[in-house]
């Protein structure tokens, strides 16, 4: 009997301890990142939706409480913010912080909300930047959801695995750019942080549920890019930016199985047709010149040829050769995206594409994928999460090979 | 040996730890994945036409032609300039009050006014007669409508170029006498024509005039060199005390105009058409 209470004894100690969510632990607090929202150099406005001060020497100023919105203006030199009760005016060298009074505050700039501090600076005299100082945890919540899709729950692990990308990238940046007076954009050039109105409760729960991890390679954090499709085959990141040469970022097919991973995106295949008029209309927008429109003395034979002179090991094309009528240009890298965009569209989706022309005036492009191809594909992943792939394999047994997680706190 | 209560009471811990999984806390092996492995190595890559084609020769190359044409000519006017009349209203330095008269005369009349720069005068002139009598019928207008210094004058006027158009669309008068400034009232024209004493085929329209004179000797030996020079149809006509010597009969204006240029070159510069 004395054995047996032992034993019950035993299995409950261990019991206890194999639930340790019961005690939910203190969490260490996450960093805050700077991200630029915008850099003005006329006369613009933010609007206060809860008390927020603005920390003097001699006093803490509440904004919010009766006239929520102040205006911000550059002055030469300096600026000057005020509202119908009150002006300040600063010198260049003044950065200004206004902080919230309680977790719940947000201030809309440009028609989007923001938690977290406002930090405002005039940078070289000229550009007055208003900066949201934020939570970095908070900062992913609006992010990951901008960046991809969170409206199915078989997206959930995607979205954790984009959760850490994103985290990754952003402590990264950070630690670059420290001596900066921001951290990241808030658009393409970093991520997009969509502000209050992008989240949702599916990616939201994404960033909770992978707090402070990041992706490391060798004791330091990981290149981490992602992408939205890589059209079956995945770039090696010295292809696209020669600075970048690791190891887990190299060419190799995007597959699971014996499929490709993103064959459900919408641009895993597509296609592209330009006829000669297009493509005077596109060089006539990039270098002045009609060529279709010119006046000749004689009847004219006016060629356009395309010739890819080189694609990179994963079969994107790397260099391109344009030449029309008497000028001919070489292209490399983004200008070849750049040089076929259309009204439509901004740019070619991506460099991974063959030519053909099928009459005298007709072009054709046929290409996959979308984005450089370097690291995740976005699409990849969302289809690996509906398959059943966590998170954690998406990452490191997928996408960044040789990588592993780690939480930072 | 155990009872079946202490066997139950064994399975409850043995049961949690299975689920806790207890190996996993403690050797930091954290994560296994559920799903198959085969979805995590591929064995063979993916075949697959468009990504094998990006290695071959084949999508690397494109050319477009097309050819550019000069432009077309000019169109050719919808008109063509004739021998004819006009009634000239104004003529002066200023060009201010020939656009006075000309917005006036506008207002008076559905013919075209022009207003001419040459010789270092402005002038306003209206219409486009071929035919002296239309020219005399509107300056009799206008001077009712008060342009009393109206005069016909005689000048390259516009006719539309399709030359069937001016003919399917006038009211053939009879014959003209030879234009001058000084017979301005059609009842004397018509009379003279009445006075035509040689006749001619109903068809013609239109005739080359070479001189008037009042020595019908002088117009028969002209008419025998026009005849030995061109070889058409020559002749001549008395009209009063004169006679007049013609060369050619015509049903168009255009038949009769390359004939005018030939004898204008070949020693008759002063040769003028008549209908």
């Amino acid at each position: 009997m004395i054995r047996l209470n032992i034993f019950i004894l035993m299995a409950l100690i261990l019991l206890a301890g194999c639930i340790p969510q019961i005690k939910e632990a203190a969490l260490t607090p996450a960093p805050k990142i700077r991200v630029l929202l915008d850099s003005i150099t006329k006369k613009d406005s933010i609007i206060f939706n809860n008390v927020y001060a603005l920390k003097a020497e001699e006093a803490d100023y509440e904004f919010g409480k009766n006239n929520r919105r102040i205006y911000i203006e550059p002055l030469e030199p300096g600026y000057r913010i005020y509202n119908e009760n009150r002006i300040f005016k600063f010198t260049v060298n003044d950065g200004v912080i206004f902080k919230s009074k309680d977790d719940e505050g947000f201030f809309t700039f440009h028609g989007k909300r923001y938690k977290g501090d406002i930090l405002i600076s005039l940078i070289a005299n000229k550009d007055l930047q208003i900066i949201n100082r934020i939570d970095l945890e908070k900062y992913l919540e609006s992010v990951v959801p901008a960046e991809m899709p969170s409206h199915k729950t078989g997206y959930y692990e995607a979205l954790k695995s984009q959760a850490i990308c994103a985290r990754t990238y952003a402590v990264k940046k950070m630690d670059e750019r420290r001596d900066r007076s921001f951290d990241v954009y808030d658009d393409h050039r970093d991520q997009v942080y969509g502000g209050l109105k992008a989240q949702t409760t599916l990616a939201s729960n994404a960033v909770k549920e992978t707090r402070g991890d990041v992706m490391m390679f060798d004791n330091k954090l990981a290149d981490v890019f992602y992408h939205s499709t890589s059209g079956g085959i995945l770039e090696s990141a010295e292809n696209v930016w020669p600075n970048y040469n690791q190891p887990y970022l190299k060419s190799r097919q995007d597959a699971i199985g014996q499929s490709f991973a993103d064959e459900n995106s919408p641009y895993f295949r597509w296609s592209d047709t330009l006829s000669i008029n297009e493509l005077d209309v596109i060089f006539n927008h990039q270098f002045n010149k009609s060529y279709l429109n010119q006046i000749v003395q004689d009847t004219t034979e006016l060629i356009f040829e395309v010739h890819i002179l080189k694609r990179t090991s994963s079969g994107r094309v790397a260099e391109m050769q344009v030449s029309f009528g008497d000028t001919t240009i070489n292209l490399q890298g983004y200008e070849i995206r750049n040089f076929f965009a259309k009204p439509q569209r901004r740019s070619l989706p991506s460099t991974l594409f063959t030519i053909k022309s099928i009459s005298d005036s007709l072009l054709v492009i046929n290409g996959g994928g979308f984005g450089h191809g370097v690291g995740m594909s976005q699409y990849g992943a969302l289809n690996m999460s509906e398959k059943g792939f966590k998170y954690y394999d998406i990452l490191v047994n997928k996408y960044f090979i040789g990588t592993y997680l780690k939480k930072v706190y | 040996m155990m009872s079946s209560k202490q066997l139950a009471l064994l399975s409850i811990p043995v049961l949690l730890l299975f689920y806790c999984n207890p190996k996993t806390l403690l050797t930091g092996v954290t994560h296994t994945s559920d799903v198959d492995s085969v979805l995590f190595y591929q064995q063979n890559p993916v075949a697959d036409p468009f990504l094998d084609e990006l290695h071959s020769n084949h999508g690397n190359s494109a050319r477009l032609t097309t050819l550019l044409l000069p432009p077309p000519p000019p169109p050719p006017p919808d008109y063509r300039e004739i021998q004819g009349f006009r009634i000239q209203l104004f003529a002066g330095t200023d060009s201010i009050s020939a656009l006075s008269v000309q917005n006036k005369v506008n207002n008076d009349t559905d013919d075209p006014v022009y207003l001419i720069h040459e010789g270092g005068l402005f002038k306003i002139q209206v219409g486009d007669y071929p035919y002296r009598i239309d020219a005399d019928n509107m300056k009799l207008l206008l001077n009712s409508k008060g342009y009393d210094g109206a005069w016909v004058a005689k000048r390259m006027i516009h006719v539309p170029s399709d030359s069937s158009f001016v003919d399917s669309n006038m009211v053939i008068p009879p014959p003209p006498p030879p234009v001058s400034e000084q017979q301005p009232k059609p009842e004397a024209v018509t009379n003279q024509i009445t006075d035509s004493t040689t006749a001619q085929p109903v068809q013609t329209k239109f005739k080359i005039q070479i001189m008037v004179t009042a020595d019908e000797l002088k117009a028969q030996q002209l008419q025998l060199d026009l005849e030995n020079k061109f070889s058409i149809d020559t002749y001549y006509e008395q009209a009063g005390n004169i006679y007049k010597v013609f060369i050619g009969r015509f049903q168009t204006r255009a038949d009769a105009e390359v004939l005018l240029k030939n004898v204008r070159e070949n020693g008759y510069p002063d040769a003028w058409l008549v209908y």
